[in-house]
Parts: C-alpha cells; structure tokens; sequence
C-alpha cells in the first residue's frame, strides 16, 4: 500500500473515537434514534472513508482535525436528512425549548408520530415517561408543520388543538401564511442590513437555538458583552423593520415571536 | 475573488485561526447562507461539551499513528548487534519485574494481557481456538454478554497470532469481522478486521497499530468489560497451557477473576468451572491441567 492511503487511513483510525462521538451527538439533536440513528452512523462513517478517505485527503491543516471532521459530519447530516425528508429542520421554536421539544416536534411532525407513540419514544430530562398531558402543552408551544398525523384524543381532551377545517377557516389559513411569508421577508431584508458578524449572531441564538455562550465561543467573542450586543442588535433591527414600512406593533410582534 | 466556505473554513473560524480579513469574508458568507448557519450551528452544538460534564474528547490535534516503524538512523543501526545483545541479557535479569510492565502506552487490552505472557508470540500447537462449540444454527440469537466475550477471546488469539505470524490471523480477523457486523453501528470496527484479514501476512509490528485501533472500537461496540474478560480468559488459558505462573501473579488476574464471579452469579453453568479454576490456581504449586480444563469451561459457558 502506497504511503499516503496508509496515513489517511491511520488519521481516519486515530480519530475513530471522536468520530463516533460527534455522529452521536449530532444524530440526536436532529431527533435520530434507533436503527435510523445507525443507519445514518453506517452512512457516514462510508461517506468518510470513501475514494480513498477524500474527505480526510482535503485536509488543508487550517484547523485542529476533530473541529473540521465536526463541520464534515454536520454538513454529512444535513445531507442525510434532506435525502429522507427534503429540507425538514427544526422550526427554530422548537431550538429554543430544547432536545425535548426537536425530538418531539420531528417525531410528530416529520416522523407523523401520535402523541402517544412519541410519548413511548421520549422521556425528561431525569428519565421519566412524559404524559400525554406534557406533551399536549409541549406541542401547542410549537409552530403547526406539514399535515400530521390526527391528534388521539383520550379521556383528557386537548384544550386548544386546531379546529376542524371550513371554508372559513381555509381562507383564514392561507391569509395567515400570506402574511408570515411577508414577514419573514421583511425580516431577512432588515437582516441583511445589520453587519455579518451581528447577523451571524442573531441567526445562531435566535434561529438555530444556540446558547450566548455558545455563540461567544463560536465567534470567539467575550460572552458578557454579547447579551448587551444582542440587545443593541435587536433595537437595530426593529429600527430597520418599521424604515421597512413595518408598523411598530407588528415589528414588535414579529421580533416578540421570533425571540419568544 | 472571494473564497467559498467549505469545511475546513468553517472548522478554522470555529478554532479561531482565520486572519481579520478572512474572517469578515466567512462572517458574511455565514450570515448570507441558511446552509452554512445551520451547519455551524450544529458543529458549536457538537463541540461545546455537555453542560456539568467535562468533554469526553478534548479539542486537540491527535497524534497519526505511523504504519510503518521509523527507520532507524545509521549510529543506531552500526549498533544494533550489541545494544540487542545487552538487551536480552538486562531482560533476562529484570523479566519477572519487566514483564509486567514493559507495555507500549496506549497499547490496547489484548496487547496488554498478551504482554503479560512469559511467551507472549504465536498459538500453541493443537490448541482448540473454539471452546465455545460448533457456531450456532443460522437465527439464533447471540446474546450481548455472550458476544462480548467471544470477541474478547478471539481479540487475544489474534494478537498472538499476529505475533507468531501464524496463517490463523486471516480466519480469525474474518471472524472478528463477522461478529462485529451483526451488532447495530459495528459496521465500521467490522471494517477494520476486514483490513486486518486483507493485510494478514504483515509483520506483527504493521499489523499492531490497526489491532489496537480495532480492539478499541470492537470494545466500544460489544462492551468493554465483556470484551475484556474474554481477552484475559483466552490469554489465561495459553498461560494454563504453558504453565506459566508470572501470567497469574498479575492484578489483571484477580479483576478478571472478579469480573467473572459477577458474571457467573447470572450463569449457573459458569459457576462450577469457577471454583475449580480457583482451586486450581490456589496455593504455591497451581494444578494446570485442572486451570487449563477450567479455563475452557469457563470460556465456553460465558461466551455461549
């Protein structure tokens, strides 16, 4: 065997361990479990060694080696779950509540789980089963996706589930979305006006859940100054919606929402 | 022309590496791309440790282990003879003291206990590589702790073989494979043994790095204890058959022996091979044949 598969294969071996880890860890924040959850290890750990570890041929020495095969095996995920489910992603709702509420909302939502089924499923943080109670009031919590499947209704009826459709409600509906898509543009476009690094920030705490702390060693910023620098970025950011033609009632609501 | 964030980018920005200008150029790619936000944000998510519980895998660069050993330099070789020579004789003088604790660091469980060994090189002849019996009929279940314990032992043989240079490390690496394989995420430890079987006639000193990785990833898929208990059962049995008393005297031999007894209290059929291979190893003159017949028992009950 020619010297170079020989080290890319050891580089590979040597770091089979964090490997593992990372695949893990990434396998369940995006709600992976089960034999999904092996199946997408299998997947990747070939992805990896495939045509001769190219992955690990890229490798330009910029960055330590565990931190870019984290970026690897995140973009591997990625790829994984828009092959099986098109470009599903936790609503960023969910982000923010926790592992609990994106493994709840993928099951249900995604997976087209029942209550109780993802109740069998899902456990609290200290290891006990959650009711379908806990998890009636998880769910409302969430942003509705897709279609899913039919709420089972037992002897405790879930106050606040949607009504059944009329034409009414229909119109409703497509008005209500008419008006998030208007929003959410607005929002992008006064985005887009703040600097990169404070856009980045917000999208990583706001839309992708990351703690400020987080956030902080990502960016490689101090974290105590960063809630004040959120704060600033946040009054900014209205600034742009209402310059947007936003009232500020509803630049107000649009940020209550998105920062909820 | 700005540069597209690909992985290693991204990686650099996260260790923060990248030079101010670079930086920005990320930053705004960053902030344009749902993609690249998505996919930081899961790397932050993967690095950061979990709250209260240090990090299992610091961020740092871990050393590439060379396949091949360094060649020496010339003084070194000019004194080969000699300095092997002096070798040999300080080992003979210091073996018993030597023995157990020359260990490479970082040398895996089967190479640890195999080291052990007065011999630690090659499978007696005749030896019975399968205490366990004929495999089992196609779709019976293997159970976990039974798994766990067969590819310790076969992890032990292996090594041996390895170091013998015998033609069994093929089968036996095939075999590893083969267990591993029906174990949900074993797939990849199950490729390493299959390099192994590919690369069977290399020297030992080749064959050594792959048979450490492979036995920690065997280890983390099967479960370390199970798999570690076979290894010494399998490496114990060789030190039975060759009477070697040094193997014996080593606190491996009494956490083993531990391990054993608890996974005995689940096996009726473990039970009685236990307390013979005690008895047989009691006292100042071990009965080996005894320890041997145990041994094997044992083996055979744990891993069935």
């Amino acid at each position: 065997m020619s010297p170079e598969p020989d080290r890319l294969e050891a580089l590979f071996l040597a770091n089979l361990g964090a490997i593992e880890r990372i695949i893990g860890t990434l396998a369940w924040r995006h709600g992976l479990t089960g034999d999904r959850a092996e199946d997408f290890a299998s997947w990747a750990k070939l992805r990896l060694i495939e045509n001769g570890y190219a992955v690990l041929r890229k490798f330009r020495g910029e960055s330590a080696i565990t931190t870019y095969l984290t970026v690897v095996i995140a973009m591997l995920v990625r790829e994984y779950r828009v092959q099986h489910w098109g470009r599903w992603r936790p609503s960023a709702a969910a982000r923010r509540r926790g592992e609990l509420a994106v493994r709840l909302e993928t099951l249900v939502y995604r997976d087209g789980l029942t209550l109780d089924e993802a109740a069998h499923l899902l456990r609290s943080p200290t290891g006990a089963p959650l009711t379908r109670r806990e998890l009636a009031a998880m769910l409302r919590e969430l942003p509705a996706r897709g279609r899913p499947r039919p709420v089972e209704v037992g002897a405790e009826p879930l106050t606040g589930a949607p009504a059944p459709s009329q034409a009414d409600d229909l119109v409703a509906g497509a008005e209500a979305v008419e008006q998030r898509d208007a929003a959410d543009r607005a929002l992008r476009t006064a985005l887009g006006r703040l600097s990169p690094e404070e856009q980045v920030i917000l999208r990583l705490h706001y839309w992708e859940g990351l703690s400020v702390a987080d956030v902080a060693r990502a960016l490689g910023l101090e974290q105590k100054p960063l809630y004040r620098r959120i704060e600033r970025a946040l009054a900014t950011l209205r600034r742009h919606l209402e310059e947007g033609g936003v009232t500020r009632e509803a630049a107000q609501a649009l940020l209550a929402e998105w920062v909820a | 022309m700005t540069r597209p964030v690909d992985a290693e980018r991204l990686a650099a920005l996260l260790d923060g590496s990248l030079s101010g200008a670079e930086r920005e150029e990320v930053l705004a790619q960053l902030a344009a791309s749902d993609e690249l936000a998505e996919v930081c944000a899961d790397a932050v998510a993967a690095l950061a440790p979990p709250a209260g519980v240090p990090a299992h895998e610091p961020r740092r660069e871990t050393p590439v282990i060379p396949l091949r050993p360094p060649r020496p330099r010339a003084w070194l070789r000019r004194s080969a003879g000699w300095l092997a020579a002096a070798a040999a004789v300080a080992l003979l003088v210091l073996s018993p003291w030597v023995r157990g604790r020359f260990v490479a660091p970082g040398a895996s469980t089967p190479a640890r206990y195999v080291a052990l060994l007065e011999r630690p090189e090659g499978l007696p002849e005749g030896y019975e590589l399968r205490p366990w019996g004929a495999t089992r009929a196609a779709g019976e279940p293997l159970g976990a702790d039974a798994r766990a314990v067969r590819v310790g032992a076969r992890l032990a043989q292996l090594e041996l073989a390895a170091r013998g240079r015998d033609t069994a490390v093929s089968a036996l690496a095939r075999d590893v494979a083969a267990l591993l394989g029906d174990v949900p995420g074993g797939g990849a430890a199950a490729a390493v043994y299959r390099e192994v079987e590919r690369r069977a006639g290399e020297p030992a000193e080749r064959l050594a790095p792959l048979l450490a990785q492979g036995s920690a990833a065997a280890s983390g898929v099967a479960g370390a204890q199970g798999v570690a208990l076979g290894t010494w059962l399998e490496v114990a049995r060789v030190a039975a058959r060759r009477r070697d008393a040094g193997f014996f005297g080593e606190g491996a031999t009494a956490s083993a022996l531990a391990l054993a007894e608890r996974r005995a209290a689940q096996r009726m059929s473990a039970r009685a091979p236990l307390a013979r291979l005690r008895a047989a190893l009691a006292g100042a003159a071990p009965r080996w044949d005894e320890a041997s017949a145990a041994l094997t028992e044992l083996l055979a009950a744990l891993a069935r």
